[in-house]
């Protein structure tokens, strides 16, 4: 799968994330997640399992979620979070423990959540 | 900018390189010295850590086998041996070609392989990774013992990175998984700076983390961390727990005295929120005062130090050094400004006392006296403790007389005297001639120095002093000395002397330096073929300065190198004769006295000039520069006095001191005698700089025509 994004008959927009959400595909990961979010209400990932993220891939789902959060939008993902997430949160000290202000106080789906 | 950073890596590992080996060749003498070993281990921990960060694995996965060694030394668990120092010398010389191999290409292993298995016979027992393992383990740290415990810190860092962090090529997560591999630490990476989408540069970093270490290793180790970032990225260290710190009690500060501690929270504010007597992490987040993330990372501190407190007692604080790093070109872009603008400042200095006008000629006083300051200033910052060569040459000295079985030691003073930049680099050459020639033909061999009833240690002393607007750098063997007749012996028959001539010691020794001259029987691989002292004379003519040589047969040899601090800037005397100026370095100049027509005739065309008794020779410039218009009734005598002699310069006019800004001439004047530059007067005209030592040996040529 690359990274991609197509849109479902209920107008929920898919964004594949391919193989990876690195530094290297961090602009065009931020560019379909930017175009998803003008579209639609309701956009979700679909992670590949094997997926490797970096830093930017932390900011860019980070900032997806805040901009999500402003426009009334909902960002989440579907089926299991990938391991690769759970490394790059864990390597990063990325984990939120707490909820989040830019989220409107939600637990945060991405890094660990409210505990 | 990759390219930069790792030009910026390979330029700081060398330093450290260097570091290391002066480390290493003072550890041979002290061998229990726990500071050095620390020292040894935190170079070989740096090159290792920042070389993994910039993608050098070879570099990383080699030093790491070496750095485990010395963390076993550090520990008490190894002892130094001449064998692990030889090693690990090996060692710094084998990262030093690995760092010269271009990134990514394959390397020729076989030194790192041979270094690696001698160090594994060093300690049979080691646990050490495989052979050319590209993997780089973790650093296995052995257990806390009690000592480590008691020196347990707990700091408190904010690593706030650049935000082109990422497009250099640094991955900060790996900076703080260094930072883990020093202790224990939680990290709190910060989110609130990342903005929304349309606002996002998505290969800039916006995150920040807060990272909570408590570690034996002290702030220097931590520092050493962000050595390669440190300029760009905002870094906080604080200590917030130790021995001398603890406020003895049980439990760490409150949420609330944290926040405010970090700057994330005013105390206005916290006893705001405290007159609610709610808990007070919710209330912060509840008011909107205080991010929930800042909240958890607040949290994270308190939990930590409690957890610590429990366990450790104390730990030094160590003041980090404040200096920036700054391309060697720009300061070289620096001085060339300063120079100009001194040339400028004369031009204006000329103008204004020409015009006659108070107010012009005081502003014009005043813009000379901040030049000069500025001149001074950025003169400054290019100097450089000449000590930051010596190590290199211990270990010159080490190497050789090992090699041809003789016992030296070296022995230095005045490492802090410090020098120009560019000179600290042109001496290197000469020294290492030098030096070659005190081991080679000077220290004999061990069995000829005790049927001499000398030690059967010889020593090399290298070491440097200021003298005036120079540096004396001086290097003494106690060998077997100069050999006066065979130097002479050769001279004549190379027809550089005449065999009947009566010449000093001092003339005799100075045929040394006659390009192809050698008295060596035989061409060892160090020295003997006539080249060397050569390349030393050159050397240090084109520094401006000048070489000295005493000998006493069976004692020893002492060369001594007179050399400017600077080559860019001097003081001068500029004179006149006829149209033209001439300036003279003033730091030879002692006097000035005038020279009238009578007293020229008095002196019978011998050029000798009664001072107040003395009598001093001189050279009429006029004649040697061939200028040929009316000649004034009243000459000037400028008497210097050079490497102990005085000796006169005759000039029409003295026009007094002035700031020479020192341009080289060209390849067509290179074979110039007397010439040794020139400068650009404040009009816009050229004044040759005129090379004193190079005329008095025309002096003392014609001192002995007369005799």
């Amino acid at each position: 799968m690359l990274l991609n994004s197509s849109v479902r008959e209920d107008g929920e927009i898919i964004i594949t994330s391919g193989d990876q959400l690195t530094i290297e595909t961090a602009a065009e990961f931020s560019r379909i997640v930017c175009e998803a979010l003008e579209a639609s209400k309701n956009v979700a990932i679909e992670f590949e399992p094997a997926v490797k993220i970096d830093i930017t891939g932390v900011q860019v789902l980070c900032s997806a979620c805040k901009s999500a959060a402003q426009s009334g939008a909902t960002f989440a993902f579907h089926g299991a979070a990938p391991q690769g997430l759970a490394d790059i949160t864990a390597s990063s000290g990325a984990e939120r423990r707490a909820v989040c202000k830019h989220n409107n106080n939600s637990t945060c789906i991405w890094f660990g959540g409210a505990k | 900018m990759m390219e930069e950073a790792i030009a910026t890596y390979r330029e700081e590992a060398g330093e450290l390189l260097a570091e290391l080996e002066t480390s290493l060749l003072d550890l041979e003498e002290t061998p229990d010295d726990n500071d050095l070993i620390n020292r040894v281990f935190r170079a070989m921990h740096t090159i290792k850590g920042s070389g993994a960060m910039f993608g050098f694995d070879e570099i990383a996965s080699f030093t790491h086998e070496v750095e485990t060694v010395f963390d076993l030394v550090r520990n008490g668990k190894m002892t130094v041996t001449k064998r692990l120092l030889d090693l690990t010398l090996k060692s710094r010389d084998h990262i030093s070609y690995l760092l010269s191999c271009p990134l990514g290409e394959a390397v020729d292993r076989s030194d790192g392989d041979e270094i690696i298995t001698g160090l594994r016979q060093l300690v049979p027992q080691m646990d050490l990774p495989q052979k050319g393992s590209s993997e780089i383990p973790a650093i296995n740290l052995p257990g806390l013992s009690e000592d480590d415990l008691a020196n347990e810190t707990t700091w408190r860092i904010r690593f706030r990175p650049a935000p082109n962090i990422l497009m250099c090529g640094t991955n900060p997560i790996s900076l703080i998984n260094e930072l883990r591999a020093l202790g224990t630490a939680h990290v709190v990476a910060q989110f609130d700076e990342i903005p929304q989408l349309n606002e996002l540069v998505p290969e800039n970093c916006y995150i920040y983390w807060d990272i909570i270490l408590t570690t034996t290793r002290g702030e220097d180790a931590i520092r050493d961390v962000f050595i390669f970032v440190e300029d760009d990225c905002d870094i906080k260290i604080e200590l917030i727990d130790s021995s001398g710190l603890i406020d003895r009690e049980q439990g760490y500060k409150k949420l609330g005295d944290i926040l405010v501690e970090r700057g994330d929270l005013s105390p206005v504010e916290m006893q705001k929120v405290l007159m609610l007597q709610k808990r007070f992490g919710e209330l912060l987040v509840e008011q909107g005062v205080v991010s929930p993330e800042k909240v958890q990372s607040a949290l994270v501190e308190q939990q930590h130090v409690k957890g610590v407190r429990k366990e450790r007692s104390e730990a030094p604080q160590v003041e980090s050094a404040a200096s920036i790093r700054v391309p060697a070109e720009r300061l070289d872009q620096l001085i060339n400004l300063v120079g100009e603008m001194v040339t400028v400042q004369a031009h204006l200095s000329q103008v204004s006392m020409a015009g006659g006008d108070a107010t012009f000629i005081a502003i014009s006083e005043e813009v000379e006296r901040l030049t000069n300051e500025l001149r001074d200033t950025a003169l400054n910052i290019r100097m450089l403790p000449i000590g930051s060569t010596f190590s290199k040459f211990k270990r010159l000295v080490r190497d050789l007389s090992q090699e041809l079985g003789k016992q030296i030691e070296m022995e230095t003073f005045g490492a802090e005297t410090e020098l120009d930049k560019t000179v600290i680099e042109k001496l290197n050459d000469p020294l290492v001639h030098i030096i070659r020639n005190c081991i080679d033909h000077g220290i004999e061999m061990p069995e000829a120095r005790r049927a001499t009833g000398k030690a059967s240690h010889g020593t090399v002393y290298l070491g440097a002093e200021h003298s005036g607007d120079s540096v004396l750098v001086t290097i003494r063997d106690d060998g077997g000395g100069l050999d006066r007749d065979r130097i002479r012996a050769k001279a004549v028959e190379r027809g550089l002397l005449s065999a009947t001539a009566e010449v000093s010691d001092k003339e005799i020794y100075a045929q040394i330096f006659a390009p192809g001259f050698s008295t060596a029987e035989k061409v060892t691989s160090v020295s003997g073929r006539g080249v060397g002292m050569d390349v030393v004379k050159r050397g240090i003519d084109s520094l401006r300065g000048s070489i000295g040589v005493d000998s006493i047969r069976g004692a020893g040899t002492t060369i001594t190198l007179k050399i400017p601090l600077t080559l860019a800037i001097i003081d001068s005397l500029l004179v006149k004769i006829g149209k033209d100026h001439f300036v003279l370095p003033l730091a030879a100049v002692e006097e000035c006295v005038e020279l009238t027509a009578e007293d020229v005739k008095n002196s019978h065309g011998r050029n000798l000039a009664n001072v107040r008794g003395a009598i001093i020779p001189y050279i009429p410039l006029r004649e040697h520069f061939r200028i040929t218009d009316q000649r004034p009734e009243i000459e000037q005598i400028v008497i210097a006095d050079i490497h102990g002699t005085k000796v006169g310069f005759v000039v029409d006019h003295v026009v007094g001191e002035h700031q020479t800004v020192i341009k080289s001439l060209g390849k067509m004047y290179r074979d110039v005698k007397g010439v040794s530059g020139a400068t650009i007067l404040g009009d816009g005209t050229v004044a040759l700089i005129l090379d004193m030592g190079v005329l008095l040996q025309a002096v003392e040529k014609l001192e002995k025509d007369i005799m």
